[in-house]
């Protein structure tokens, strides 16, 4: 027990001496061997001087003590870049609503999911985690147009891929006749919709309104988008409707010429929206079940 | 003195015109003629774009708050002194109490100086010797201060949540998001613990108290008069709750530490050019003894 505790005293005495030695043999190389310690030539302030200035090895990150350096690192740099960035003058003009209408905004930034992200910046990341990075995103994203470059190179890394994708959606225009093609759907039928600048005259499957739809509540839920929007008289639609029954098809024909309509006119789309005559119905038949009478009528037995 | 020549002197002196005993002196000695001429007197008095610029110019700029420049008019803007309630004080805190007012203890701020320039000078003397500095402050709103302070000093923040284990279970805290050795993947990665921790709410971080006890690690922290002094090895009695308060307690702990840093660099600029001087001269000779 005496013999271990002396070696390991020992040990840890000699470790410590080359520890000692390694340190200042690192240091420019002296003629003499001042690295060993000896006692003829030990002096207190020399040897304290040593000690002090001795090379210490530090962290290199800022955050080392977080226990995730390079996440919080981030959330620094990105904080630190807005900082940098924002101006309290320049934002309370950016917000007037003449700026706003000057200059739209159509650049909707979509970040990278979290699997994405983390795959990206090489860090393991909780939807919290994440969350906070999309936040101190959305901020840079929220500085006044034209971002600086640097801002712009910044978010550009954290974009998702299929944004590039989204934004070249193309906007329905009217053909060279000046007609609007739309379709419209409900249950089984779905209407072909051409709409064009005209008297108000309504054609389905080559037939009259009057003569293809026989009960007035029909006929009155093709015109409806018309009514809604005091469009009557302004425009013709022609329509193909094929599928489903007398009802189905006839809000089918609804939904059809509501869309046709906002190619002619986008500024009408609250007043159709608030008319019903946007919204795809998604109501259909249920399927029967098994062990069931029908789709939710059961045996009572 | 004519009132021309009073107004070209007022005019080249840049010294605001009104305080100018010279000019009061003359206008006082000046008998009032008539009122066209007092008119005119008057008409002097109006300072000059330039010397209104020149006033500008001479003001006194802000000096930066430093342990050297600490003063108890200071301590007591940030609100420094108020402590909390007396029903929640704890009795360790009675020596640093001035008293008490509207139901809160008061925090003798002579004491606060005292201690701070205490943890101050312990900061720039740790910095000097290379040490890495830990500045900890959990709460969000000091954590922003937290970490320019770490910057400013070269140091180290936590700023977030204390992990527990940090430093007890450093292996695997801290040594998991480090980068392996290239040259051997199997060795466990070097962990570092810092060798002076400075804590801006204390009460809220008893587990980094503990672990920096377990560590022999020295603490700094601002005790407020709800905290136990003697739980840290250098306390600095003084309001926790403000944040301009905590905002200068950290400014002048980072600039302390940032003074021992540079003091360190100067010091190994030295060593560097006196030893490359003694090689230089032992080479010198090498060079004749070869010829």
């Amino acid at each position: 027990m005496a013999t271990s505790l002396a070696r390991s005293t020992l040990a840890t005495f000699s470790r410590a001496v080359a520890a000692r030695t390694s340190v200042t043999t690192s240091m420019a190389a002296p003629v003499l061997c001042r690295s060993l310690r000896l006692a003829s030539t030990y002096s207190a302030a020399a040897n304290h001087e040593e000690d002090m200035l001795a090379y210490r090895e530090k962290p290199d990150s800022l955050s080392y003590f977080t226990g995730n350096y390079k996440y919080n690192d981030l959330l620094i740099d990105l904080s630190s870049l807005y900082k940098a960035h924002f101006k309290p003058q320049q934002q309370v003009m950016s917000n007037s609503l003449l700026a706003e209408i000057e200059a739209p905004t159509n650049q909707t930034y979509t970040w990278k999911l979290r699997d994405k992200m983390s795959e990206y910046l090489g860090i393991p990341l909780t939807t919290s985690q994440w969350r906070k990075i999309v936040m101190q995103l959305n901020q840079l994203a929220s500085l006044p147009k034209p971002l600086p470059p640097q801002v712009e190179a910044e978010l550009a890394k954290y974009t998702r891929y299929d944004t590039t994708q989204q934004q070249q959606v193309k906007r329905k225009e009217l053909d060279e006749m000046g007609r609007a093609f739309a379709v419209g759907r409900r249950k089984e039928s779905s209407a072909r919709c051409y709409v064009v600048e005209g008297e108000g005259k309504i054609m389905v499957n080559g037939q009259e309104l009057g003569t293809y739809f026989n009960r007035l509540v029909d006929r009155e839920e093709v015109t409806w988008p018309f009514e809604s929007t005091d469009t009557l008289g302004k425009y013709n639609a022609w329509i193909i409707v094929e599928g489903g029954g007398q009802t189905g098809q006839a809000q089918a024909i609804k939904l059809g010429l509501g869309k046709a309509l906002l190619v002619h006119d986008a500024e009408l789309k609250p007043t159709l929206r608030k008319a019903g005559c946007i919204t795809r119905d998604p109501r259909v038949v249920e399927r029967k079940k098994e062990g069931q009478k029908g789709a939710r009528a059961k045996y009572t037995w | 003195m004519s009132l021309a020549a009073l107004k070209t002197a007022c005019r080249r002196t840049p010294t605001p015109i009104l305080a100018s005993t010279q000019l009061w002196r003359s206008l006082a000695t000046q008998p009032v003629r008539n009122v066209a001429n007092r008119e005119q007197q008057l008409e002097s008095l109006i300072p000059t774009s330039n010397d209104l610029q020149a006033v500008k110019r001479n003001r006194p700029t802000a000096q930066a708050v430093t342990s050297h420049n600490l003063t108890i008019s200071k301590l007591l803007a940030a609100g420094l002194h108020l402590g909390h309630s007396t029903s929640l004080w704890n009795p360790a805190t009675l020596p640093f109490i001035f008293g008490t007012r509207a139901g809160i203890s008061i925090i003798n701020l002579e004491h606060t100086l005292v201690y701070l320039r205490r943890a101050c000078n312990v900061v720039r003397e740790v910095a000097q010797r290379g040490g890495t500095v830990l500045f900890v402050g959990t709460r969000p709103e000091i954590s922003e201060l937290t970490i320019d302070a770490a910057r400013v000093s070269e140091g180290y923040h936590v700023s977030g949540k204390w992990t527990p284990g940090t430093l007890t279970n450093a292996h695997q805290v801290l040594g998991r998001h480090a980068t392996p050795d290239p040259q051997d993947p199997g060795k466990p990665p070097k962990t570092y613990k810092p060798d002076i921790m400075i804590l801006f709410n204390p009460l809220e971080n008893d587990i980094a108290i503990a672990e920096a006890q377990l560590n022999n690690i020295p603490t700094i922290a601002i005790t407020d008069s709800d905290c136990d002094p003697r739980r840290v090895t250098y306390p600095i009695p003084a309001n926790d709750d403000s944040i301009r308060g905590v905002e200068l307690v950290a400014k002048v702990l980072a600039t302390s530490a940032r003074e021992g840093v540079i003091k360190r660099k100067q010091l190994l600029d030295r060593k560097e050019k006196s030893s490359k001087a003694s090689r230089d001269y032992r080479n010198q000779f090498d060079g004749r003894s070869s010829n």
